[in-house]
């Protein structure tokens, strides 16, 4: 189900921004996991809609009456604070930023023929880490092959890289593809259960 | 340099190899085999960068014993040896190969 809001300006942006990622509302309608909220901006000065308008999945929703929880005197007093719970772990985009922000920094990004060269350069160093440890190679010397998962993330270090010199946003185009092979291999796993 | 006298050399290391593997299953030993290919094949385009001058100085101080020259007999070497595990006579490979490439039109 769609559900359409209103939302005051400031809201608005923070949500746009990435920064809010909750809504409080008056539960006087229904709405559900998996229902979609589009918050229409709205500027409550003049009384307008501003025509932006963002959509959002409810991926979460929990219905609470704080007067069962606390004295209304209390309420009335201090009001409530809505705390974003966000975790450490980057998004792909956020990645991608952090790559870019650190390239420009030590010079900028190679042409794309370089680039190419520099994953082969880091999957060939990914290729004998893993030789080393599963494929019975013997190390030259002493520290011989840094750890796999440093060598990955140089791969994926470039692989950021390669996907901002095209401007390509790799964490959507990633999802697409899951989904895609999702329904490519469900058609030949599903035995109809 | 005769065709000959490598292939002399490829046989003796693919039988040192053989022997140092003797655990490894073939599948695995094939796997370990082509993967050499992969890893020189990088070290081949970390010489290319260093020569457009653009590699990461901790990379160039680990890597100046080596040159570009013998990253290309690096590569031969693992490509001669993989497809020595599937018994393929490399030389009459690439004469296949050489008259396909004549035919085609650019």
């Amino acid at each position: 189900m769609e559900i359409r809001k209103k939302t005051w300006p400031k809201y608005f942006q923070d949500i746009l921004d990435g920064k809010k990622k909750f809504e409080v509302r008056l539960a006087d309608f229904d709405i559900h996991e998996g229902d979609v909220l589009v918050l229409e901006e709205y500027n409550p000065e003049t009384k307008e809609y501003t025509r932006r308008s963002i959509k959002k999945k409810v991926n979460f929703v929990t219905k609470f009456n704080p007067a069962e929880i606390h004295e209304i005197d209390e309420i009335k007093e201090h009001g409530f604070w809505l705390i974003g719970l966000g975790d450490d772990n980057l998004n792909a985009k956020q990645m991608q930023e952090k790559v870019d922000k650190t390239i420009k920094q030590y010079g900028g990004y190679w042409e794309p023929l370089s680039m190419m060269a520099r994953i082969t350069e880091e999957i060939g160093e990914l290729a004998r880490a893993i030789n080393i440890k599963y494929g019975g190679k013997k190390s030259k010397f002493e520290g011989d092959g840094r750890e796999i998962e440093e060598e990955l993330a140089d791969v994926f270090y470039t692989t950021l890289a390669i996907a901002n010199k095209f401007d390509i946003d790799l964490g959507k185009v990633l999802m697409e593809k899951i989904e895609k092979s999702h329904e490519k291999y469900k058609e030949v796993y599903d035995d109809g259960n | 340099m005769e065709i000959e006298e490598i292939n002399k050399f490829i046989e003796e290391e693919i039988k040192r190899l053989e022997k140092y593997y003797k655990d490894k299953d073939n599948n695995e030993l094939t796997m370990a085999i082509g993967f050499k290919v992969v890893e020189e094949i990088g070290e081949l385009f970390n010489e290319i960068l260093k020569h457009k001058g653009y590699q990461r100085k901790e990379k160039l101080d680990k890597m100046n014993k080596k040159d570009i020259k013998t990253e290309f007999a690096d590569v031969i070497f693992t490509v001669l040896i993989l497809a020595k595990r599937f018994d393929i006579d490399i030389e009459d490979a690439i004469k296949i190969k050489m008259e396909e490439i004549k035919k085609r039109d650019y």
